[in-house]
């Protein structure tokens, strides 16, 4: 890590934190505000684009309905999730290596195709 | 070497052959054009991760005037993007990045929610139906405009950054990320221009994202577009655009230059 990045872990955490739940109580509160936008890829092609589900899924998990959630979208739902904790755990002042591990780059890729793989043969 | 117009140093190793300060020709000097003066608009940021780049006009806000480092700073941003990055730096306090977005991203914000809510209120005047929750939300977020584009700064930097890493681009940590999302923040006071500017804007912020970048990172073009487009493309699916559009012309490009062989 670079002199002088460490503040700017801690906004991310505290930003990361902040959105997440805000995001989810705005959706509490306002459930009929999130317009469900048609996704272009779906109506051209009737194939889903990988963030499908997305809008759906985090009025359930608003709602607080984790299983729908992770059916209609496992990715995004393990991302707020697992966004939510590591957003806490930089601005309590943990640190990303500053190399990644090689596996983790195509690891990444792996689990968005995977993601999106399972939303297509879901039918979404 | 100085601009024989405007008088300012000139950095080194500079692409254009344009003045960064007063932005005419180096090699012209116009007849009696301007007199030189004494304060260096362009000076060498000796701070932590300064690395030998120069600073923004905003780093020097305080010599220049507020004002005119705002409006040096915002045109440099657009209209000569390399030469900004390239004298960005890369580190060091965040202070100097996060008040110039904090400025012109809060007006920019606030205005567009303007123009959200009065084009929801036209459309209902004009017999349309009224969103009442969608207008409410609207009013809602505006005292909070300073505190969502302080938040936007930061989860724009690491999805952005996020994404760097992903094509293998980020050569100078976060920070290098975080000063090009806020310098290119600025460019959203755009959205003060009614019905188009928000799109003129966020159009014009991806370009400058993807140079500043490129040369905060010094990485390729290539790189910075894919980091900058790769969010877009998972969330829009435009990737798969692209390859069906890539299926349907490549054979007939193929068929067609076969045809005139």
């Amino acid at each position: 890590m670079q002199a002088g990045e460490s503040p700017i872990w801690r906004g991310i955490g505290a930003a990361g934190m902040a959105s997440i739940a805000g995001a989810l109580l705005v959706l509490w509160a306002f459930p009929g505000a999130a317009g469900v936008l048609a996704c272009p890829l779906k109506e051209l092609t009737s194939v889903p684009c990988p963030t499908c589900g997305t809008t759906r899924a985090l009025l359930a998990l608003a709602k607080g309905d984790a299983w729908s959630a992770l059916r209609l979208q496992p990715l995004v739902t393990t991302g707020v999730g697992l966004g939510f904790l590591a957003s806490a755990w930089l601005a309590a002042g943990g640190r990303f290596p500053g190399r990644a591990h090689s596996v983790l780059r195509p690891l990444a890729a792996f689990v968005v195709a995977a993601n999106w793989l399972y939303l297509i043969l879901d039918g979404r | 070497m100085n601009c024989p117009n405007c008088g300012q140093p000139v950095p080194e190793g500079l692409a254009e052959s344009r003045c960064p300060a007063c932005g005419r020709p180096l090699s012209e000097p116009l007849p009696g054009g301007g007199a030189p003066v004494a304060e260096p608009v362009f000076e060498r940021v000796t701070g932590p991760g300064g690395g030998g780049r120069s600073g923004t006009p905003w780093d020097r806000r305080s010599d220049m005037g507020f004002i005119t480092a705002l409006w040096r700073t915002l045109r440099d941003s657009m209209v000569r993007p390399a030469d900004f990055f390239r004298s960005m730096a890369v580190g060091g306090p965040q202070c100097s990045p996060v008040s110039y977005a904090l400025i012109l991203g809060t007006i920019g914000f606030g205005a567009g929610l303007f123009w959200q809510g009065l084009i929801a209120l036209g459309m209902g005047m004009a017999g349309g139906e009224v969103n009442r929750q969608e207008m409410g939300i609207y009013l809602l977020l505006v005292p909070f405009a300073p505190l969502l584009v302080l938040m936007g700064l930061y989860v724009g930097t690491a999805i952005l950054h996020f994404f760097l890493w992903i094509v293998g681009g980020a050569r100078n940590g976060i920070g290098a990320t975080f000063r090009v999302v806020c310098w290119a923040n600025g460019i959203q006071i755009l959205n003060a221009i009614p019905f188009c500017g928000g799109l003129i804007g966020a159009v014009w912020v991806l370009v400058a994202e993807v140079i500043g970048i490129r040369e905060a990172h010094e990485t390729t073009t290539g790189r910075a577009l894919a980091a900058v487009l790769l969010p877009l493309a998972v969330c829009c699916g435009f990737v798969a655009i692209i390859g069906i559009l890539a299926a349907i012309l490549i054979p007939a490009y193929v068929s067609a230059a076969k045809g005139g062989l």
